[in-house]
């Protein structure tokens, strides 16, 4: 215990909550943009890209996220180099992708039929029909189970440490191996997690409590 | 060819499926039951004990397994208890999954309307005995489609113990890659069982689950 103050062992292991927050930001981001074209191949009325988007995101969701990373940085860096932040990047974003487009899909699923007879008696086209009417309620419909998917996608983004991407367990990982004890740096490191998940969880619950009051589902 | 390697590898993969699968069922184990305790507890007549489990599982839900894991691994040691790694990884992850499930018994026990136990009640059942005669059943309904779905997870999670060293599936092809160097064919192999058995079982899960709702 020569010079580990709970003080130093905060600021050491806290050097890991940027990388953390941003695994956690991009990946929801870039998962968001992902899941939209995939969500509407999903429920698309053509069967080819309805099965091919139901293939992608069955095997995106299949596959544990921590051989995903594995696949990434270790199969395919030597085809092309990638840094384990990009690899962590692009893994965790795949997963989200597929994740949220399932949650895109219920969401547009869950808009009421009478919604789009509506919009077609008005005489929208089918592109208004859908951009118009359907999408924005699918939007709130989809809302509460994204935003309860980006506390899990914190949760997940801690499987980054293992390919060596310097985030919250990656900095306790350096301090236990330079004589820390290993309960205090890892109840330190969980209570990080914490300071981040629970606010986020307590907006996932006010985003469904505002979208419940205004929805309407079928 | 890749497929020749494939057949050679897949001996070794399946034996880590073994240990992957030997894994989920003891995390199961430890997870459910303690789950179910946790869930009663946390919908518990008296005040203080519901909130004091229902902060304790929000604190358990919030930290990723990992941490668990290494806290566990790492730490107990230093309190001069040694444990091996598959036992280690049973414990943390069997907690993990306790906090997750006893939100799911939770559910279960709440769906089943207060109408049940006041009529059991009025028939003079005990509060034990109805619980387990009435509620349990009915509360079992709701549970079982969402707790098939946990148990797929925690499958995909029990990749977690190659942090470990703990021989499943992962560890084997990660070892498998470290030796032939062939790390994209040995590791797209596994993620391909692991793929295979969790679209099959959830596909499973959801005709279940959709049994159970309309009552057949």
């Amino acid at each position: 215990m020569n010079g580990i103050s709970i003080e130093t062992l905060f600021s050491g292991i806290g050097a890991g909550l940027s990388i953390t927050v941003i695994l956690t930001v991009v990946s929801f981001v870039a998962g968001s943009v992902l899941a939209v074209p995939l969500a509407l191949a999903r429920t698309s009325h053509l069967w080819g890209l309805r099965w091919m988007a139901i293939g992608i995101i069955d095997i995106c969701r299949g596959v544990p996220p921590l051989v995903w990373l594995l696949i990434i940085y270790y199969g395919i860096s030597p085809l092309i180099a990638l840094e384990p932040l990009p690899a962590a990047l692009i893994g965790l974003s795949l997963i989200s992708g597929a994740y949220l487009a399932e949650n895109f899909r219920a969401g547009i699923d869950n808009v009421h039929k009478g919604q789009r007879e509506a919009a077609m008696a008005l005489g929208l086209t089918p592109t208004h029909q859908f951009w118009r009417v359907v999408a924005p309620q699918a939007v709130n419909i989809a809302m509460p189970p994204s935003a309860s998917y980006a506390v899990s996608l914190l949760k997940d983004s801690a499987k980054a440490s293992i390919i060596g991407v310097a985030d919250i367990i990656f900095m306790a990982q350096l301090e236990v191996s330079r004589g820390a004890p290993a309960v205090l740096v890892f109840s330190i490191a969980a209570v990080l997690y914490l300071l981040v998940g629970i606010p986020l969880s307590y907006f996932s619950r006010y985003v469904d409590s505002v979208v419940r009051r205004k929805v309407v589902t079928v | 060819m890749i497929f020749e390697r494939w057949l050679e590898w897949l001996p070794a993969l399946l034996e880590g499926l073994g240990v992957s699968l030997t894994l989920t069922a003891c995390v199961a184990l430890v997870g459910l039951p303690l789950g179910l305790v946790f869930g009663l507890l946390s919908t518990h007549q008296n005040r203080p004990v519901r909130t004091v489990f229902i902060v304790f599982i929000e604190i358990l839900r919030g930290i990723p397994l990992l941490a668990v894991i290494y806290l566990l691994y790492f730490g107990l040691p230093s309190g001069g208890i040694t444990l091996t790694a598959f036992v280690t990884m049973v414990i943390a992850h069997g907690l993990n999954l306790s906090a997750y499930s006893s939100e799911v018994f939770r559910a279960g026990i709440l769906h089943v309307g207060p109408g049940q136990r006041e009529a059991f009640a009025s028939l003079g059942i005990t509060q034990i005995k109805g619980f387990f005669h009435v509620v349990l059943p009915q509360a079992m309904r709701a549970v079982i489609g969402p707790m098939m779905s946990l148990l797929i997870m925690v499958f995909q999670s029990s990749s977690l113990a190659y942090t470990i060293g703990v021989g499943e599936l992962t560890s084997k092809a990660f070892s498998i890659g470290a030796m032939t160097f062939q790390y994209f064919d040995v590791l797209a192999l596994a993620g391909i069982i692991y793929a295979v058995i969790c679209i099959a079982s959830s596909r499973i899960a959801s005709n279940v689950e959709e049994r159970l709702k309309t009552g057949r």
